[in-house]
């Protein structure tokens, strides 16, 4: 009853808000960000049909693991399909999304999907897709999915064993949250010639540059989260029809991770659960498409961003203010050489200062570079300061 | 047609990755198309303080597999690699041997990948490409020929391992054996093909930082096969280098020169081979170039 009394009448706020106040921008983002509504859009025509079919299904399961292919690397795809078997959550299904196939090629991925093991083969589906860009197999394979989530599983990344297991622990935590995991980044090589023609290598140190927790601020000036380390609520794409857009030719998944982001949080999982390979010798994204092309995608984006209100996840705001923090010497500095200044010291700088110590103390320990010194001697003085100021208030 | 035994020492293994790993093994003898593969054992040598299996679940798994006939014996003593191997190898009488990772995961094509090089009568070992984490070793790009072979899952005719006794298992405990073996093999004149078309899934992770992981237990081992690696393939000079760097040390470093040294005293040091350096290749800590760090 007292539920009932208090609860919001969303049509009577959005009303009282006008389209100027962030109330209102916030109705009106929420309103915008799928294309549910929309007659004419996009996913209504082409996608809604498919996810209202998909629905029907009693075939529940936690992930559903996408991966688009041309059907021209077989043997990269035979390596994702033997990660796949090898996990130790197997709550998922493969959604195999053959793009602009052959029938040659179709017969050639039905031939490795047979000779899989029992519980893979039964996981499988296989979709054939014959329009759109690289971009068009996502929107199909999303509407298809039947899993709680949606993990872009492309035919040349690998995943370790416990990929799903984290993605699914994750979940269950925060569920409807995206989830971001760290993934290695390496680069690999094709063998051209002789008896190994064909085959593939790593030619590089696996690298930590992607495994970091998920980051607001850098996420928006560029994407440091490779598909694979992702996995998406298929609520947002589902339920409220929001999904890739189909006129970017790249970043596409740079895109849609951030509209997705603001719409339903991150968690992330704080373990490296995959590889995410760049290839030095062979055709990829990166030499398929231009310079030109990559630009023209990136401020597209941008001016998407720029365009509507955001939702910061909520660290977005905490790593954001850190951007903007003077450094802790500076603060330092500036305190510890003006006494008159006590007054106006925070708890929030002392605490910044002491964790920045500890933690260039680790980083030291482990052979790498501090981001920022601190001594111990000015930690040392700016507690004394804090403590004065505490006992002057007394 | 051909025939091959596949053996694995158990040491507290899960149940659902050992039978999952012998579902792969028994799918790939399904797919077995131009290799000639016909017949496949698996036999499980358990160094774990009990039993894993009963008689009984192992004939409820054999009965579930089409391709494959699974064999378990209990060793009760915690054998170590070599030697469990070595007690598995006894009176093999298929025509390869297969030494593998208890739960190593085959591709469905494994065989046929894996048995292509065997074409010609020079070769001696053919090893799996590693997946996800693929091995930093370098082997030469057009014929696949390398320095040595992991025995994370690698196959040899079975006459070439009783021509050389099987692995030193008195002299290395749970790393090196393998080292050891693929150097005995190239003393007897063959070669060894790394074949990264026939994968094999052998999880593994990450820290963080992108680095191994490794217990204590490999660090020490490590260590002390590094120890009688070099002594054994006479490279007397990396011996003195590592005894004095490691005389003053603490830990597991400190215990692997302790252990060198009471074999020293007892005379159980292994007979020193290759003094001519025709095989052996110590390159720092390595025994082959790498393409990168790990």
């Amino acid at each position: 009853m007292m539920m009932k009394e208090h609860a919001f009448d969303m049509n009577r706020l959005e009303a009282l808000f006008g389209e100027e106040t962030n109330v209102g921008k916030m109705f009106l983002h929420l309103r915008n960000a799928g294309d549910m509504h929309k007659e004419e859009s996009e996913f209504v025509r082409k996608y809604l049909p498919i996810v209202k079919e998909t629905q029907k299904s009693d075939e529940k399961v936690f992930l559903s693991v996408l991966t688009r292919t041309q059907g021209r690397r077989p043997q990269e795809l035979r390596e994702v399909f033997l990660c796949l078997s090898a996990q130790t959550d197997m709550d998922f299904e493969i959604l195999l999304v053959g793009h602009k196939i052959s029938e040659e090629q179709e017969r050639d991925l039905q031939a490795i999907i047979d000779e899989q093991v029992e519980p893979i083969r039964k996981r499988v589906r296989f979709i054939k897709l014959d329009y759109g860009n690289r971009t068009a197999p996502l929107n199909f394979g999303f509407a298809h999915a039947r899993g709680e989530y949606v993990a872009i599983l492309d035919d040349d990344d690998v995943v370790f064993a416990d990929w799903v297991e984290e993605f699914h622990k994750a979940a269950q935590k925060r569920p409807g949250t995206l989830l971001h995991s760290y993934a290695a980044f390496q680069h690999w090589m094709k063998i051209g010639k002789g008896a190994l023609g064909g085959n593939v290598r790593a030619s590089g140190s696996p690298n930590p540059i992607y495994c970091t927790p998920f980051n607001w601020p850098k996420q928006m000036h560029c994407n440091n989260c490779p598909p694979v380390g992702l996995a998406f609520p298929t609520m947002v794409f589902q339920e409220l029809g929001v999904i890739f857009d189909e006129t970017l030719t790249t970043t596409e998944d740079w895109d849609y991770l951030q509209r997705v982001v603001t719409l339903s949080g991150v968690s992330d999982v704080k373990k490296v659960t995959c590889i995410y390979r760049w290839w030095v010798n062979t055709e990829s994204s990166q030499t398929v498409h231009s310079k030109r092309e990559w630009d023209y995608n990136y401020e597209v984006i941008q001016k998407k961003m720029r365009a509507s209100v955001t939702l910061f996840p909520e660290f977005g705001s905490s790593q954001l203010l850190a951007l903007m923090a003077p450094p802790a010497q500076e603060v330092v500095a500036a305190f510890a050489n003006d006494s008159a200044a006590t007054e106006n010291i925070h708890f929030w700088e002392v605490k910044r200062a002491i964790r920045l110590y500890i933690k260039n103390k680790w980083k030291k320990i482990r052979g790498k570079k501090p981001t920022e010194i601190v001594h111990f001697k000015d930690v040392k003085k700016l507690v004394k300061l804090y403590m004065k100021k505490k006992k002057n208030r007394r | 047609m051909s025939s091959i035994q596949i053996q694995s020492v158990l040491f507290h293994n899960e149940k659902e990755a050992l039978i999952r790993s012998l579902e792969a093994v028994d799918n790939a003898v399904r797919n077995v198309r131009t290799s000639g593969i016909e017949s496949v054992v698996v036999k499980y040598g358990d160094a774990t303080a009990s039993p894993l299996f009963s008689a009984e679940e192992i004939e409820k798994l054999n009965s579930g597999f089409k391709h494959i006939s699974l064999e378990y014996q209990f060793f009760g003593f915690n054998s170590g690699s070599a030697r469990g191997h070595n007690i598995l190898g006894e009176g093999c009488s298929a025509d390869y041997m297969q030494i593998m990772n208890p739960d190593v995961i085959l591709a469905p094509n494994y065989f046929d990948e894996i048995m292509k090089p065997f074409a010609s009568p020079k070769v001696g070992i053919v090893e799996a490409r590693q997946v996800p984490i693929e091995h930093p070793k370098e082997y030469n790009t057009e014929t696949g020929e390398t320095d040595w072979a992991t025995t994370a899952c690698a196959v040899f005719p079975t006459s070439l391992f009783r021509k050389l006794n099987g692995f030193d298992a008195d002299t290395f405990f749970l790393y090196c054996d393998d080292l050891d073996f693929s150097w005995r093999v190239r003393l007897e004149g063959y070669i060894i093909i790394y074949q990264p078309g026939a994968m094999v899934f052998h999880s593994k992770h990450l820290s963080n930082e992108c680095k191994w992981l490794s217990t204590s237990a490999e660090r020490y081992y490590s260590a002390e096969a590094s120890l009688l690696m070099a002594y054994k393939w006479s490279n007397n000079q990396r011996v003195e280098y590592l005894l004095n760097a490691w005389k003053n040390s603490s830990g597991d470093l400190r215990r692997a020169y302790q252990n060198f040294i009471e074999r020293k005293e007892n005379g159980t040091l292994p007979v020193q081979l290759d003094p001519h350096g025709k095989v052996a290749n110590f390159m720092g800590d390595l025994y082959t170039a790498h393409r990168f760090s790990l």
